[in-house]
């Protein structure tokens, strides 16, 4: 199902991307990925990771102190046509509050010459949210499902998400998951969805991308990062085996009995009482989230440099 | 966008309404009574100082505190046409409200005192300054609004600010020169108007480098 990586389109590329915030150092550094087009990625990290500062660099709200941001293959710069490519609905969900639900939609429809309107409106209806209703009474999840449609009203190419399950009810999570599904299959559009924790992307994304301390762990998809990994499971000597390959291994728990790890690659230890097999993709992910120096990058399959030159 | 930098100073334009209102009522009062005709002179440039505080210093700083600037520069609207519509706006704004007072005090001041056109007060509420110096006033908020990020400082430094160019600078320039009326008038408003396209070239300049 997944395109092989040589001929893969690229929603949004990275290169050398960094972003240095004065005295408190680099938010970002070093970040080379390619999020493929017409998916579902997640961008997951512990707080801090830099999932924030990279999606403001990747929506123009911030400009990168090194590297270059690429949407479907062109520069981002400051245009108003470059603005019109990404939608981006921030953390909090901002939205002015003394604004009612249809003047809401109006100020979407007469800052983007592509906006949807009717589309918009639909949408509303659908979720039960009344056009004359103030925006400060809205419920926290009507107000995420809004912020949501005015994004999904731009029409723009890449949709970047910043936490927007954060704070919802499980009733309101599940519906603007299902709203950001149903948009997704119907416009083809890519999305980038954050979050600190996988649980709630699992089922809805098939693409991941790691950060810890500002730095990529891990990008690619969930099968093949899964297929590139495996857990080992065996005696407590398993660890000291292991040590002799430090770069393989992602994580490593060791009891006074047995030795769990998570490592790179298909490598198998031959001891017969060492069990091999594939990572799901919570344990992998929970493997780099403990170790946050290892990194999968780079690894050919994965990111390959300077491919989005070469396109 | 036009619309939008509207809806976004509602509160401003009523707020200018209802002080006008006032204004207009002290006037009514000044065809009665010769000596409310000074005092609405003398109240003249609280337009200016409500200008600055409430029109200039939220104008940015707004947004910025209640992090809605990431939704409105993250549509299809460059951060340099986003201030320039809701500056335009607003300055188109003060100017009327300028407009209207110089008009009710054109009409109240026949039925007052002869005053020497000198005066502060009449110099101050009469020709180019009073226009030049709601400007001045708006680009003053709206700058310290961009560059504090917070409305609540800009309105207490930026007040402040006025006053001292009022007082320590205008007046006292004004007073050493001793050109004529109109002379001192544009030149006044010249430099008025530098300053405002200064602070508004540093408005730009901080709103283009924040989130």
């Amino acid at each position: 199902m997944s395109p092989t990586t040589a001929n893969r389109r690229y929603a949004l590329e990275t290169t050398g991307l960094g972003r240095r915030y004065g005295r408190r150092g680099w938010a970002l550094r070093d970040c080379t990925l390619g999020i493929p087009a017409g998916r579902v990625t997640a961008l997951v990290g512990p707080n801090g990771a830099g999932k924030t500062t990279l999606l403001h660099l990747a929506v123009g709200l911030l400009t990168p102190t090194t590297g270059q941001v690429r949407v479907g293959g062109r520069p981002l710069g400051g245009r108003a046509e470059d603005l019109a490519r990404v939608a981006f609905v921030a953390q909090d969900k901002p939205l002015f509050r003394s604004f009612t639900v249809a003047e809401t939609l109006r100020f979407g429809q007469v800052t983007n010459p592509r906006f949807d309107r009717e589309l918009a409106e639909a949408r509303l209806r659908a979720h039960r949210i009344p056009p004359d209703q103030k925006v400060g009474r809205l419920s926290g999840g009507q107000r995420t499902l809004l912020a949501l449609t005015l994004a999904l009203g731009k029409r723009a190419e890449l949709l970047l998400l910043d936490e927007p399950l954060a704070d919802l009810d499980p009733l309101a999570r599940h519906e603007v998951l299902g709203a950001l599904m149903s948009a997704v299959e119907e416009g083809g559009a890519t999305v980038v969805l954050s979050s600190h924790h996988l649980t709630d992307l699992t089922e809805t994304c098939d693409h991941l991308v790691l950060l810890a301390r500002g730095r990529l762990q891990a990008c690619g998809d969930f099968d093949e990062l899964t297929a590139a990994h495996r857990i080992l499971t065996g005696p407590a000597e398993l660890a000291d085996r292991l040590a002799g390959a430090p770069g393989d291994v992602v994580h490593l728990d060791r009891t006074a009995r047995q030795t769990t790890a998570l490592v790179r690659g298909t490598r198998h230890d031959h001891h017969p009482a060492t069990v091999s097999r594939e990572p799901a993709l919570d344990e992998l992910v929970l493997g780099y989230l403990r170790n946050p120096d290892a990194t999968a990058i780079p690894r050919p399959g994965l990111v390959p440099a300077g491919e989005g030159e070469a396109r | 966008m036009i619309w939008f930098a509207w809806r976004q100073q509602r509160f401003q334009f009523t707020a200018a309404a209802g002080l006008l209102a006032v204004y207009t009522g002290l006037a009514v009062g000044a065809r009665f009574d010769a000596e409310l005709v000074t005092v609405t002179q003398l109240f003249a440039g609280y337009l200016t100082i409500g200008v600055c505080m409430f029109w200039g210093a939220p104008l940015v700083a707004r947004d910025i505190e209640q992090g809605t600037q990431r939704l409105a520069w993250t549509q299809s609207v460059t951060r340099g046409r986003w201030l320039a519509t809701r500056l335009g706006v607003a300055a188109l704004g003060a100017l009327a409200a300028t407009a209207v007072l110089a008009g009710l005090i054109s009409w109240v001041l026949p039925a007052g005192p002869v005053a020497d056109p000198m005066t502060w007060y009449h110099y101050e509420s009469h020709g180019v300054v009073p226009f030049a110096r709601v400007l001045l006033a708006l680009a003053l908020g709206a700058a310290l609004g961009a560059l504090t990020r917070n409305t609540h400082l800009a309105m207490a430094v930026s007040v402040p600010l006025l006053g001292i160019l009022q007082l320590g600078g205008a007046r006292r320039l004004r007073e050493s020169t001793g050109w004529d009326f109109w002379p001192l008038q544009w030149a006044e408003a010249g430099c008025y108007l530098g300053a405002a396209a200064l602070l508004t070239v540093l408005t730009y300049v901080a709103v283009r480098r924040r989130v």
